[in-house]
């Protein structure tokens, strides 16, 4: 009869050669080692790719604010608004552009109503305020923007401009305050940016804060830019991209 | 006392068996390389915050020259209701530095800000114009000082210049201008062109004609990084000062003029 003991060392003794040939072999312990680090690789590139488009995204969001700002400033966007109110139909932003007249447009179908009527510019609707004209100018000016899909998400954009009449001092309805800074994005009660721009007029002085909130597809590089989802379980980290700028209107 | 031994005698197998051992090689070289992955990735971020403070404070210069040009009269505390104070102006710079980190407070010709602000009106050949601080006749002869080049009756100069926030008055220095009379004779004044001289602009260029006036502004901008990783390795600090100039045509008036009094006619 055969103990317990001698079993085991006979199996021992069948094992020992290939525990010794596994144990021994070494042609792909590069291979594990780097499977272990990848991940931990693949975040860092991940992060680094991300970066790089957060940057495009503020050049890009940059770009759109400044030519959005600047169709207020030369009165393009109320000239359009007070025609389109008095024909009751859409009205081009742009001068001669007579193929937008008629069309209608919003954030939502701008990329398809262009198409459609040969339009160069975009129309402002008798429908429409100052503040989604705004709206759409920011998308229309990022050239790769547009409707869902594209580099920059219209529907991203948050921007608080408000307009003054005259400087702190001067006499006009509604002056200036001493202190612009008082201008900040609005919020609703959930926490969340409020698009704000109210008619504005025969403007003097523009103040404008326009946010876009930049989406990180890499988990934490948020938390380098003061991201408000950072270490959110489930939540994507954002990059809070931000323009401000305070010009005078031309006259118009 | 104990029996000395000799150094490696028990380890030199033991160092040489780890020296041959190339097991978790891939482990030890990662491990070495992570951090310097990780440099690189703190040092694009830091670069990116320095471009994008830098880029910040050059749109800051440019508006804030932009909106001083669209102005037909400013004051500095004391002017009349028509004109613009400079504070206000001042503030505006303030908001388009943000979401940086800005002083509480505007910047005045008294206190210390950050950002600091200059800025300068600087006349060019009208050999009438009579402002608060410049008198020119047909009288004026002679190159101002600093310039090599000036001509007889052709006056210019700084008519005003606001260093606020603690910010140095460069104008005033050939730093900004020199030699920016070309071309003109004492017979034919308005063929007379500037050249600006400055060391943001880099080479001497036609600049502006006679019977005309540029706004400078510089904003010198004391930038923190926020990281403090390769920052203080190479300038021996986290902060530097971002300084951008800006030069602009007055777009309403030929010059814009410093009141002093509540007064309109001391807008001049």
């Amino acid at each position: 009869m055969i103990s317990a003991r001698r079993m085991v060392q006979r199996a021992v003794g069948v094992l020992r050669p290939l525990l010794g040939r596994a144990r021994a072999e070494r042609s792909g312990a590069t291979a594990v080692e780097f499977a272990l680090l990848l991940p931990a690789l693949a975040y860092l590139i991940f992060g680094v790719v991300d970066m790089g488009l957060m940057m495009f995204a503020s050049e890009e969001m940059d770009l759109a604010a400044s030519e959005a700002v600047r169709e207020i400033r030369t009165g393009a966007v109320q000239a359009a608004l007070a025609q389109a109110n008095s024909n009751s139909s859409g009205q081009s932003l742009y001068a001669g552009d007579s193929n937008c007249i008629g069309a209608t447009t919003t954030v939502a179908n701008f990329a398809t109503s262009n198409a459609t009527t040969n339009c160069l510019g975009f129309t402002v609707n008798s429908t429409d305020t100052a503040s989604t004209v705004f709206g759409e100018l920011l998308c229309h000016t990022v050239p790769v923007g547009g409707t869902t899909g594209a580099f920059l998400n219209c529907n991203n954009f948050n921007w608080d401009v408000q307009t003054y009449g005259c400087w702190p001092n001067q006499t006009c309805s509604n002056p200036a305050p001493t202190d612009l800074r008082t201008v900040a994005l609005t919020y609703n009660s959930s926490g969340n940016p409020q698009t704000f721009l109210t008619s504005p007029g025969s403007a003097a002085i523009i103040v404008a804060v326009i946010g876009y909130k930049y989406p990180f597809f890499t988990p934490l590089i948020g938390c380098f830019f003061d991201g408000p989802d950072c270490g959110v379980p489930g939540k994507q980290t954002t990059a809070p991209l931000r323009y401000y700028a305070v010009v005078q209107a031309e006259p118009f | 006392m104990s029996q000395k031994i000799p150094f490696g005698y028990h380890s030199r197998s033991a160092f040489r068996r780890v020296v041959r051992d190339s097991r978790g090689a891939a482990a030890v070289e990662a491990a070495m390389t992570f951090p310097v992955l990780i440099a690189m990735m703190l040092g694009m971020l830091e670069m990116y915050f320095y471009m994008e403070a830098s880029h910040r404070v050059t749109a800051a210069a440019q508006l804030t020259a932009d909106l001083v040009g669209r102005q037909a009269t400013v004051n500095n505390g004391t002017g009349p209701a028509s004109s613009t104070p400079m504070s206000a102006i001042f503030s505006a710079s303030l908001v388009m530095l943000s979401p940086m980190p800005v002083s509480s407070s505007v910047p005045t010709t008294s206190n210390s800000t950050n950002p600091a602000i200059d800025v300068a009106s600087i006349l060019f050949g009208n050999p009438t114009v009579t402002t608060n601080n410049l008198s020119c006749s047909a009288s004026t002869t002679g190159p101002a000082t600093g310039e090599s080049n000036g001509v007889a009756n052709y006056c210019h100069g700084i008519d005003w210049e606001l260093a606020v926030g603690g910010a140095t008055a460069k104008a005033n220095t050939t730093a900004v201008y020199t030699n920016f009379v070309n071309g003109c004779t004492a017979s034919n004044l308005t063929a007379c062109y500037c050249v600006l001289t400055s060391a943001s602009i880099g080479n001497p260029v036609p600049f502006c004609v006679a019977g005309q006036s540029i706004i400078y502004v510089r904003v010198d901008y004391t930038y923190t990084d926020p990281i403090a990783f390769f920052f203080p390795i190479f300038l021996g600090s986290n902060q530097i000062v971002i300084s951008e100039s800006a030069f602009v045509t007055p777009r309403q008036v030929t010059y814009v003029p410093l009141c002093t009094t509540a007064s309109s006619s001391s807008c001049a």
